[in-house]
């Protein structure tokens, strides 16, 4: 006759019992998954800026040295250097507007502008053109005018409402990230899958003037080898390879190292936790177990029937964690997140990775009570050899 | 039911001093009956029980259950065999703390259905339980109560062989009548071993074996008990 020990016995007169391990695995899990969902918002913002953006915009800002200009420390002579500058970097804008891949080269200022998710930041920039050059460059960008009105006179610029609520800044207010104070006024907000911006120079900007290129193009330090120009360390180049760079060395390894210890961190506590309640529970399951034993039930009846238990301790927990999860990233996303226009990600399969494998340590950590509980197994016979 | 032929069973065997719980001795049960196993603390009944239900292998002899030789079954047929076919009552009645009277019960029942609920309702009911003391656990009833619950769940399978050790140890004399009553009538169809230091309560028995110092000393049968 084929019979097996029901766990829900167990489960369903011990509900506050179980309720233990289920909300510390639930807690876990939450903490687990919620830390990857707000840490998502620094990789997928900074993503935005160092990676996306950076196919189809570049910035290109040469050194005195790579321009082939000779620096002063004679103040009276800076304005010309400056001058002399701006007339190189339009000679090499040009030549690399002739190459396969660039649609047009600028040569323009720029505004910096940052983005800041919930851990660290990306720097990025909003280009300061022409007022007839803007609506070309809109429209490489795919970003479109939805509120307000085009930049018209110096200092007015238009962003992305991401960007906006990031800045926290409004319409008709200043940009509030830049060291212009209040020179740059909000006279209108794109529609951009982007973080992105653009407007007129203020009457105060700096005069210097660097390359902005409309390309698909990755490397652009190999366009400028091309024209015999070698960049060095003087030099920068906001382009594709630089993004990937910053992304994997400054933030996805900063984010790997800090969440591994993290975890690290919280799954040994909750395996010292899991391991002290679970053994004192199987002690007190001795004698029942014994009994289970003395009246046919088979060692591994009585592991099986443990594991289900255990099965559906986990499985509860992982139940009601997702429901206050999905509750929670709906919330976050609600007041946390759009609000200051940031990007995430809802699925994040790295964190439900990092919970799997958690939760199959900690299984597998949990069979060690197990096993010596089942090792103490006697039938009752022996038990009471021991009272005479 | 039972060939018992020359059992022995010795503690210490590894020491000098052995002790024999067992000392070789034939016995043959029938298959069905009530037979009392009687006799002083150590003289082997408890042992013996234990060697019947496979519960203890003996050092020497051979048990023959069915023509099955219990000595030779390997751990997986031994369990097989107490599950399928024998029913316990312990000394001590070894409730789990945490499940009612009734799923205390149906916890050694072959499944955990509607009917098997309904048949250990019925054994509590024959047992003198009231309805609201299905629900109760075993820290809230009394020792009787208790040991009846024990003596329910050892019959919720209709095993072959009921092996009860002291059943009616906890019991005031009304219901250690009662509950002998339950197994002289169990022992009409099934064999029932009941182990006691109480004669009065094997006056129904059928037959009793008197042990002392691990040997039987004497078997009454029918009318003479």
């Amino acid at each position: 006759m084929s019979q097996s020990l029901s766990a829900m016995m167990y489960i369903r007169n011990n509900k506050h019992r179980i309720a233990v391990p289920v909300v510390s695995l639930c807690l876990c899990l939450v903490l687990t998954y919620l830390t990857g969902f707000l840490l998502s918002t620094t990789e997928i913002s900074c993503a935005s800026v160092y990676l996306e953006s950076t196919q189809f915009m570049q910035f290109i800002s040469l050194s005195d040295q790579s321009l082939g200009v000779k620096t002063t420390m004679d103040p009276s002579e800076i304005k010309k250097e400056i001058s002399r500058r701006n007339e190189k970097t339009e000679e090499i804008a040009a030549l690399l507007a002739q190459h396969d891949g660039i649609q047009t080269a600028y040569t323009a200022n720029f505004l910096t502008a940052e983005i800041s998710p919930a851990i660290g930041r990306a720097d990025t920039f909003f280009p300061l053109l022409e007022k007839e050059e803007l609506p070309s460059l809109l429209s490489y960008s795919g970003a479109a005018l939805v509120e307000g009105r085009m930049p018209e006179k110096p200092g007015e610029i238009v962003i992305d409402r991401a960007s906006m609520n990031n800045d926290g800044s409004e319409l008709g207010g200043y940009y509030n990230y830049t060291n212009y104070l209040e020179s740059y006024r909000i006279v209108g907000i794109l529609d951009s899958d982007l973080y992105f911006g653009c407007g007129i120079p203020a009457e105060d900007q700096s005069d210097i003037k660097i390359i902005i290129l409309i390309s698909n193009i990755k490397d652009i330090a190999a366009e400028l080898e091309k024209e015999n120009i070698h960049p060095g360390t003087g030099d920068m180049i906001f382009d594709y390879n630089y993004g990937k760079e910053i992304m994997q060395n400054q933030i996805q390894n900063a984010i790997s190292t800090s969440t591994s210890y993290m975890y690290g961190g919280v799954l040994i506590i909750l395996l010292l936790l899991l391991m002290v309640i679970y053994t004192m529970y199987l002690r007190e399951r001795h004698n029942e177990w014994c009994l289970y034993y003395s009246i046919g039930f088979s060692k591994m009846s009585i592991y099986l029937s443990a594991m289900r238990e255990l099965l559906f301790t986990f499985g509860a927990a992982v139940l009601a964690g997702t429901a206050v999860i999905i509750v929670s990233v709906v919330l976050l996303k609600y007041f946390a997140i759009d609000p200051y226009g940031l990007k995430c990600r809802y699925f994040d399969m790295n964190s439900i990775q990092t919970i799997l494998c958690s939760y199959s340590f900690l299984l597998g950590m949990l069979q060690i009570p197990v096993q010596y509980a089942l090792s103490r197994i006697r039938t009752i016979d022996a038990m009471e050899d021991d009272l005479y | 039911m039972f060939e018992v032929r020359n059992i022995t069973m010795i503690y210490n065997m590894e020491q000098s001093d052995k002790v024999y719980a067992l000392s070789g001795f034939d016995l043959t049960l029938p298959d069905k009956g009530l037979i009392g196993i009687i006799g002083p603390s150590g003289s082997g009944k408890s042992t013996l029980m234990y060697c019947l239900s496979t519960l203890k292998k003996p050092t020497d002899g051979s048990i023959l259950y069915n023509g099955k030789e219990l000595t030779d079954l390997n751990d997986h047929e031994r369990e097989e065999l107490r599950r399928n076919e024998f029913g316990f009552v312990f000394q001590r009645h070894f409730l789990v703390p945490y499940m009612s009277a009734v799923d205390n019960v149906i916890v050694a029942a072959a499944d955990h259905s509607v009917p098997a609920k309904e048949k250990a309702k019925s054994l509590l009911e024959s047992f003198g339980l009231k309805k609201s003391e299905y629900n109760k656990r075993p820290a809230q009833l009394s020792g009787g109560q208790r040991q009846r619950i024990a003596i329910a769940r050892a019959m919720i399978n209709d095993p072959e062989v009921l092996f009860a050790d002291e059943p009616t140890a906890a019991l005031d004399h009304e219901n250690a009548f009662a509950v002998m009553s339950v197994m002289r009538s169990y022992a009409e169809s099934r064999l029932v071993l009941v182990i006691t230091h109480d004669r009065s309560i094997l006056k129904q028995a059928d037959r009793v074996i008197e042990m002392w110092d691990g040997t039987v000393s004497t078997e009454r049968h029918g009318d003479s008990v």
